[in-house]
């Protein structure tokens, strides 16, 4: 037999019991041909549009989830960051630019996928006259849809942090959070605010099909923290090296399977292939949790002393495994740790392990930031943007992506439990500062990009 | 193992009793599906066959196979995995 008999068993325990998964294939489409003058017109051609490039993709998809049986759990597309599309009538009022919003959304539902991501402008350095409408609309145009995602882009290490625009979208979250707020302020986990965010992301909310992509590409993102932590199972006496090289080998079997069924989706729907993202993406699921892994490693409860290192090592590992897999990674490729989505930093946050100043200490040295941080509904908007800017500084100043997803929850107080359901998990509301910092976010201007030469 | 191959890794488990190599096989007759190579485990009444099979000649398309197998999988009580082998060689070789 050409194969180990352990081999295909392995492969087939991944997906039955450890969760493996391609966690979704997301397809980039081009809309700036679709700008013009006219509002209908200009709808009709976003429809038109998607509908062309993607009406193949959910079936394509499943057909090739059966011939791998390896499940594809989302199929999603990303757009062109909308602010550049309505760039060109820039004239248009907010009401007319929340028709869009309802458009992507009433065309994702026809062609069967869960999110469309995109609602999205890039303003790390200054804000147009069409990023400022589509930031201000995004509460309205967050509220009144289902499957739209938006990200705004606030720094850079080449532009330092544009803190105008963390000011400004404190304020949004907050109206956002009130919009949704019948469904605990569900609308601020379709909207992520990104340092040197990535422009061929996969994953939601931060997805999105930026300046030089093709007219249209696929990219795939792949699952896997389950599969991890089993290899690393009742392996206390296995040193670090030996541990990192049995996270490499399984990250390497896990991104090739994403590779193999990202590239045949994209043949399968004439697109052309664009990037694994290898981020390990944990899931409310048992066991599906990157924080389990770091417990696994030895850490008594993560957010406990070592959890940064663990995850550090655990990150390092999969980026290494999945390097020797593909040619072409992209997206946010490292380990997310959102508190409502993993069971186990849910689990960290009730046992008052993990507080929302180690969550940052730890967004350091992984790639997603503070994602799905459930906060205080009165937490003020100077606060929130204190926060924000706090994770831009550690993207800018490490030159690594980061995004911020925080969820103000009406009427909720730290400690309270807050449920989203399904993918987005529960979780309790975590404490922030009771300490301000207004005087300092209102100053106006950009914190400048640093220097990276001196690097201590 | 040539590419223009259409070869299929199917995965049987399950409690073992008479009779599920048969059905299985026998299946594979009908649907004109060549086996490869094919190896068999009882391990504590665990039950485990592991076949590798051509459907390059079968009068069935890859889906109806699955399903077919998977039918028989039922009635046997017994899990039947079908995938194509690609996935294999993509994971567990560099």
């Amino acid at each position: 037999m050409i194969y180990d008999s352990d081999e295909i068993l392995e492969t087939l325990k991944m997906v039955s019991t450890e969760n493996l998964d391609i966690r979704t294939v997301t397809l980039g489409i081009n809309l700036r041909g679709c700008s013009d003058p006219d509002l209908d017109t200009f709808l009709e051609k976003i429809e038109t549009k998607i509908i062309q490039e993607s009406n193949k993709l959910v079936e394509k998809a499943e057909k090739i989830e059966k011939k791998y049986g390896i499940p594809i759990v989302n199929k999603r597309i990303s757009v062109t960051p909308i602010s550049e599309v309505i760039g060109p009538n820039e004239d248009r009022d907010i009401e007319e630019i929340i028709r869009v919003a309802k458009k992507m959304d009433e065309v994702a539902e026809r062609v069967g996928v869960d999110f469309i991501g995109g609602y999205s402008a890039f303003v790390h350095k200054g804000i147009t006259n069409s990023d400022e409408k589509l930031i201000e609309s995004i509460p309205k145009a967050l509220g009144s849809t289902k499957r739209v995602c938006s990200a705004i882009n606030v720094a850079t290490t080449k532009a330092g942090i544009n803190m105008n625009a963390v000011n400004q979208i404190g304020e949004i979250i907050k109206q956002t959070a009130q919009e949704t707020k019948e469904q605990n302020g569900l609308g601020c986990a379709k909207l992520a605010i990104f340092v040197n965010s990535p422009l061929d992301n996969p994953f939601m909310p931060g997805a999105m099909h930026g300046a030089g992509e093709a007219e249209s590409s696929l990219s795939v993102a792949i699952s896997g923290p389950g599969v991890v932590k089993s290899v690393i199972e009742n392996q206390k006496e296995t040193d670090f090296g030996e541990l990192s090289e049995k996270i490499k080998r399984t990250a390497f079997k896990i991104t090739r399977a994403g590779e193999l069924i990202g590239r045949e989706v994209a043949q399968e729907i004439g697109t052309q292939f664009n990037i694994v993202d290898l981020s390990l993406a944990p899931t409310p699921a048992e066991g599906d949790s990157v924080a389990r892994i770091i417990e696994e490693m030895g850490v008594e409860r993560c957010g406990a002393p070592g959890s940064t290192a663990a995850l550090a090592m655990l990150t390092d590992s999969v980026k290494k495994g999945g390097a020797m897999a593909t040619s072409h990674i992209g997206g946010l490729s490292g380990s997310f740790i959102p508190v409502t989505e993993d069971a186990g930093m849910a689990d960290a946050v009730k046992d008052k392990s993990m507080s929302i100043e180690k969550l940052e200490a730890m967004t350091s040295v992984c790639s997603v930031g503070l994602d799905m941080v459930p906060i205080p509904g009165d937490t003020s908007v100077e606060t929130i943007s204190g926060i924000i800017a706090d994770e831009c500084s550690i993207g800018v100043i490490n030159d690594k992506s980061i995004g911020v997803r925080l969820i103000p929850v009406p009427g909720a107080e730290a400690g309270g439990i807050v449920e989203f359901g399904g993918l987005l998990g529960e979780s309790p509301i975590i404490k922030v500062s009771d300490f301000g910092c207004k005087d300092f976010v209102d100053r106006n201007g950009r914190i400048p990009s640093p220097i990276h030469s001196l690097t201590n | 193992m040539a590419e223009d191959e259409e070869v299929l890794v199917i995965t049987v488990e399950g409690s073992d009793h008479p009779g599920i190599v048969a059905a299985i096989t026998s299946k594979l007759a009908e649907f004109d599906v060549n086996i490869l190579d094919i190896s068999q485990t009882v391990d504590r009444e665990l039950f485990t066959m592991l076949l590798f099979a051509d459907i390059s000649e079968s009068n069935k398309d890859f889906e109806e196979i699955k399903e077919g197998l998977q039918e028989v999988g039922e009635d046997q009580g017994v899990r039947v995995t079908v995938q194509y082998e690609k996935i294999f060689r993509q994971m567990h070789r560099v």
